[in-house]
């Protein structure tokens, strides 16, 4: 399942298209597509794997990623349910922080990997910090 | 001392100005040719017992000057208009001082009769919308023993604040009809029999069955009042034995002895009692509206009962109509309370109106205008007061705590991977 494996499918699918006359299906050649999307689907996860068992903080912040996530749905699915928006200003406030730490959690997260210019890690990391005491602060204000 | 002296002149005054509310000044105008004053003795002799004073004017002398007004100044308070013959009543009495009058709040008393109707009191019907059938056109039922002289009963009197009785049945002969236009002032009395036409000569039928109306009632919106009557026979006092208590009450009724009701105050408050000056109304406070109302019974103002009383809180739109309960009574008022209710959840400049207007009861209306503020930055309740914010709340202080644990892990993981990036390094 390499990337060499991909560019080795290309002959295969040309036969098909070449044999649809023969195949009775509706879409003689999805059989392939899915196929193709499962192997790059799994190049990119075992690319995941690799980047995050390198560096044990994208680890961490991937976890609170889906931890903010499961937070922001599980808000969501409460107003959802009591079919209310009120008091609205408190679920924009709940939604927004996760949504704001996210974006905050996925400067850092670039920033680690590929770090800007002239911008170190420790300096993304101080910014990262300040800028989620600032959400934090708002949003508590906005709840009020 | 004083105060005593002002109550027995007040007693004095209302036992001088009798039984009528606004006065009792009543000017009657009649053709000699037509009407004799004496056929109506018993009317006129019971309004006479009821301190009515009468002058009488014939208009068929046209030297004969007379006015209702001295200047702006209304002499009489009351009109009776009996059926002329020649075109014009009388030179000084156009349509234009008779609509004058009406709208100075003097009442009429208006008959007519086939035998004539002077144009300017058929104009004066027509502006209220009151239209009465030509000369020479009679009303006439052939179901009924004597065609020209008819039975009506009075349970088809259909204004119950003017006439109210199941029994009898009253007396109509050489009548016009009138018919009427479909307006909120007008309020008709007695419809003509469903068997009934009215026509001229030669078979002209111009109304037909209860289309048309023998008696109605108009009341202008400053409480003036005119009647009309199709019959003078109606009014003689060869038909008293049948109309007398109809006749009586129809005059009491047009000249405000009855269906006279006022309003003798009104309020509104917090429930406490605070009024809106001390603490003004704004969105959602409960507060109570009072209104006080008095009925004229013909001697004293007493308390009027009724079950119809509604109020309205109006922004263009009525955000409220409450019909009011009857309330404690005091001496001549009793008094309507909406309750505790909640003020709408929308600011702005409200009227607190109470509007009754009741066909055969003279229409009364008080309004307040106040303003409902908006709430002030520090009245919301705030978010740990509300329940439902408590799932939002705990979802920020979740990902604030996690935020925390997340930075310590952070700084403290970032030491063990150089470590391990080292140690490949080395490797």
């Amino acid at each position: 399942m390499s990337p060499v494996g991909v560019v080795t499918m290309s002959p295969k699918r040309k036969k098909a298209v070449s044999s649809v006359q023969t195949r009775s299906g509706p879409f003689p050649w999805s059989g392939t597509i899915s196929r193709d999307f499962t192997d790059a689907f799994n190049v990119s996860l075992k690319a995941y794997w690799d980047q995050v068992k390198k560096d044990n903080r994208l680890k961490l912040i991937d976890i609170f990623c889906v931890f903010l996530v499961v937070v922001a749905f599980v808000q969501t699915s409460f107003m959802v349910l009591i079919r209310d928006t009120f008091p609205f200003n408190a679920f924009l406030a709940g939604f927004i922080v996760c949504v704001g730490q996210f974006v905050l959690l996925m400067s850092l997260r670039l920033q680690l990997v590929s770090p800007f210019d002239g911008i170190s890690k420790n300096r993304a990391f101080g910014e990262f910090v300040l800028a989620s005491l600032i959400l934090h602060f708002i949003s508590l204000h906005f709840i009020n | 001392m004083l105060r005593n002296l002002l109550i027995g002149l007040s007693v004095l005054l209302i036992t001088v100005s009798a039984r009528c509310v606004e006065g009792s000044k009543t000017l009657v105008l009649y053709d000699e040719r037509l009407t004799t004053i004496s056929d109506y003795s018993i009317m006129f002799d019971s309004m006479k017992e009821r301190d009515y004073k009468l002058d009488f004017a014939s208009v068929a002398n046209e030297t004969v000057t007379f006015s209702l007004f001295d200047g702006d100044q209304r002499l009489y308070d009351n009109i009776v208009v009996f059926p002329g013959k020649g075109k014009s009543l009388n030179k000084h009495l156009g349509v234009k001082s008779l609509l004058k009058f009406s709208k100075h709040g003097g009442s009429m008393l208006t008959i007519s009769s086939p035998d004539g109707l002077a144009d300017s009191i058929r104009l004066f019907l027509n502006q209220l919308g009151i239209y009465p059938s030509p000369k020479d056109y009679r009303l006439t039922d052939n179901f009924q023993e004597k065609s020209d002289s008819f039975k009506v009963a009075s349970s088809r009197v259909e204004n119950k604040f003017i006439y109210n009785s199941e029994k009898e049945s009253l007396v109509f002969a050489n009548s016009s009809v009138a018919l009427l236009d479909n307006r909120e002032q007008i309020f008709p009395v007695l419809a003509a029999p469903r068997t009934s036409i009215c026509s001229g000569k030669g078979d002209n039928v111009w109304a037909a069955g209860s289309q048309a109306y023998l008696i109605a009632a108009f009341q202008a919106l400053n409480n003036g009042r005119v009647t009309w009557i199709g019959s003078t026979e109606f009014l003689k006092d060869s038909n008293s034995h049948a109309n007398g208590r109809f006749v009586e009450e129809l005059v009491k009724w047009t000249f405000k002895e009855k269906g006279v009701i006022k309003i003798t105050g009104h309020d509104h408050s917090h429930i406490d009692g605070t009024s809106y000056e001390q603490a003004p109304y704004k969105i959602k406070d409960v507060i109570q509206y009072n209104i006080g109302l008095s009925q004229w019974n013909g001697e004293q103002w007493q308390p009027y009962d009724a079950d119809d009383v509604q109020f309205e809180l109006k922004m263009i739109d009525p955000y409220y109509r409450l019909t009011l309960s009857p309330g404690k009574k005091e001496n001549i008022t009793r008094w309507y309370t909406t309750g505790d209710f909640r003020l709408p959840d929308h600011h702005g400049v409200f009227t607190f109106q109470v509007d009754y207007k009741r066909p055969g009861l003279t229409f009364v209306s008080v309004s307040d205008v106040k303003a409902i503020r908006h709430l002030a930055h520090d009245e919301y309740p705030r978010s740990w007061e509300i329940t439902n914010a408590g799932v939002y709340l705990s979802g920020i202080f979740a990902v604030i705590f996690a935020w925390i644990v997340f930075v310590i892990f952070f700084v403290s993981t970032s030491k063990v991977n150089r470590k391990v990036n080292v140690e490949k390094k080395n490797k």
